[in-house]
């Protein structure tokens, strides 16, 4: 059935396939994922996520085990959910939603979600900047305000770190593939040295200092005692570590990545991803702070200087790789979106415009400030139409309405669709936002609700 | 071939160098230096066996 959609597709107008299935000729082996992955998820934004659980009083142990179960989860979601859709259809997010949507619909997704990946993007490029700073000894400091600039020269640095990962970016998926799986080992031994650099600052040379964990503890009495006490415990940890990525999973986002794959094993392909970058990668991190508190009592988590105190230059180009490999994906992910609105122009022009976006958004440090809340917001807004293309495409047999609604009948905006994604969006911001839920809780809750409106709004229709 | 395996090596060596500094056999200067020599050593000999294919 794989086969016969890729054999069958016709010549393709542009160079990545944005409107037609992956040709068998064009697929690659699933292990070409995991270096993509690993690239992806061994990131510049784990040195901003990592010392928060230190900074929010988790316990070591929590970490450890709340960390792995979170990760598996995620792992699971990707093989199980998202893969099986990719493999069978082969398409892009963005064409296969327009199929059930309908294209006018999906142009306002693709405007939400476009801008969305940019500001995560522009996070990535703060971060790769705050690097490239401090050779240059220009201050990483956040303004009080979220559109507020850094200083001229942390500014300047922002706008050349954007503009060349949107050039690289623009060259396309092989390239990006190419420059993740080219860093990613030297990338992933680099973060494991950076937590080992850590603990030889603080003096823990030994597994027993290491399990007795006294260096956490001080070092989590400290922030607190300057940023008051906060809760973290397991169950929050784990829902973080499993939907922080809630809108490439549950959401479908990497419909567009997966697609590429020959068959459904690509959805093991972020494992290396999950359990070096979001495990290893975020508690090495912590330990930098962790050790940046035991040597000069300092708490503020400035990406670039935690690695640059431990392990000198090499934490500089780690910083600059890793968030520059993150961003790579994450701005060819947005550059899909916009390219899906001109669907006539070269494939490169969504990227750059992408780019341009990324670049901008990333001056403003407050923005990847609030990159933890963000990314559960994210998955709040995105992950909802994730939860219609499952139904879609598991339950309109069984519940006997047409898959492929909006192709199937010619239309270009459907309200079923609208409706079954806003309101759970609507209610699942307002939880967050007015009633100060932790936004990665309310992901799940909405696509579930999203999933079954969709399909009890199709039922409603037909009858 | 002998290139990858080089590239191996490289990756390991970046690896075992905070193993030293933590076991006392390497100072966290020499180690911050040989990390970079090595990072260095796998961007040029990386290109050569993984391919942009």
């Amino acid at each position: 059935m794989q086969s016969e959609i890729s054999v069958e597709a016709p010549e393709v107008a542009q160079g990545e396939f944005e409107r037609e299935p992956i040709p068998a000729s064009k697929q690659k082996d699933w292990k070409s994922f995991l270096g993509m992955y690993a690239g992806e998820h061994a990131a510049g934004t784990e040195f901003m996520i990592g010392p928060l659980f230190l900074a929010a009083g988790a316990s070591l142990y929590d970490l450890l085990i709340g960390l792995f179960i979170g990760n598996v989860l995620a792992l699971l979601t990707w093989r199980y959910i998202v893969a099986p859709i990719a493999v069978s259809k082969k398409l892009t997010l963005y064409f296969h939603l327009e199929k059930i949507a309908g294209d006018k619909l999906v142009k306002v997704y693709n405007i939400v979600n476009g801008i969305l990946f940019c500001f995560l993007a522009g996070a990535m490029v703060t971060v790769s900047a705050s690097a490239v700073g401090v050779p240059f000894n220009i201050v990483f400091d956040v303004p009080e305000s979220i559109f507020g600039f850094s200083t001229f020269g942390f500014s300047m640095i922002v706008i050349v770190v954007g503009l060349v990962m949107t050039v690289v970016a623009a060259a396309g998926y092989n390239t990006v593939a190419w420059v993740s799986n080219m860093a990613a080992p030297w990338m992933i031994v680099v973060f494991a040295a950076c937590g080992m650099a850590a603990l030889y600052q603080m003096g823990v040379t030994s597994f027993d200092a290491l399990v007795e964990g006294a260096f956490w503890d001080h070092a989590v009495s400290v922030v607190q005692a300057k940023s008051g006490k906060t809760d973290f415990g397991i169950g929050k940890i784990i829902i973080f570590a499993w939907l922080c990525n809630g809108a490439m999973h549950f959401g479908m986002a990497d419909l567009s990545i997966m697609r590429f794959a020959k068959d459904t094993k690509a959805g093991w392909g972020p494992a290396i991803g999950m359990f070096l970058g979001h495990y290893m990668a975020w508690i090495a991190a912590a330990f930098l702070l962790a050790a940046q508190i035991h040597l000069i009592n300092d708490t503020s988590a400035n990406p670039g200087a935690l690695a640059w105190g431990a392990i000198g230059w090499t934490g500089i180009l780690v910083v600059i790789i890793a968030g520059w490999t993150t961003a790579n994906p994450t701005i060819y992910r947005a550059g899909l979106a916009f390219q899906s609105l001109m669907p006539k122009a070269k494939s490169f022009v969504g990227v750059l415009v992408a780019g341009v976006i990324a670049t901008i958004a990333g001056i403003f440090p407050n923005l990847s400030a609030k990159l933890l809340d963000f990314v559960g917001l994210y998955g709040t807004i995105l992950g909802p139409m994730g939860a219609i293309i499952f139904v879609d495409h598991y339950f309109s047999k069984r519940f006997n309405f047409p898959n492929f609604f909006a192709e199937q009948k010619g239309i270009s905006f459907n309200t079923t669709v609208l409706i079954a994604w806003v309101i759970p969006v609507l209610f699942g911001l307002y939880m967050i936002l007015n009633q100060g839920v932790f936004a990665a809780y309310m992901v799940i809750p909405c696509w579930v609700a999203s999933g079954i409106l969709y399909i009890t709004l199709m039922k409603i229709k037909k009858a | 071939m002998a290139i990858r395996y080089i590239g191996i090596i490289t990756v390991l060596f970046i690896l075992i160098l905070p193993v030293l500094t933590l076991a006392g056999a390497l100072s966290i200067d020499q180690m911050k230096w040989y990390m970079l020599i090595g990072s260095i050593l796998w961007f040029i000999l990386a290109p050569f066996w993984i391919k942009n294919k």
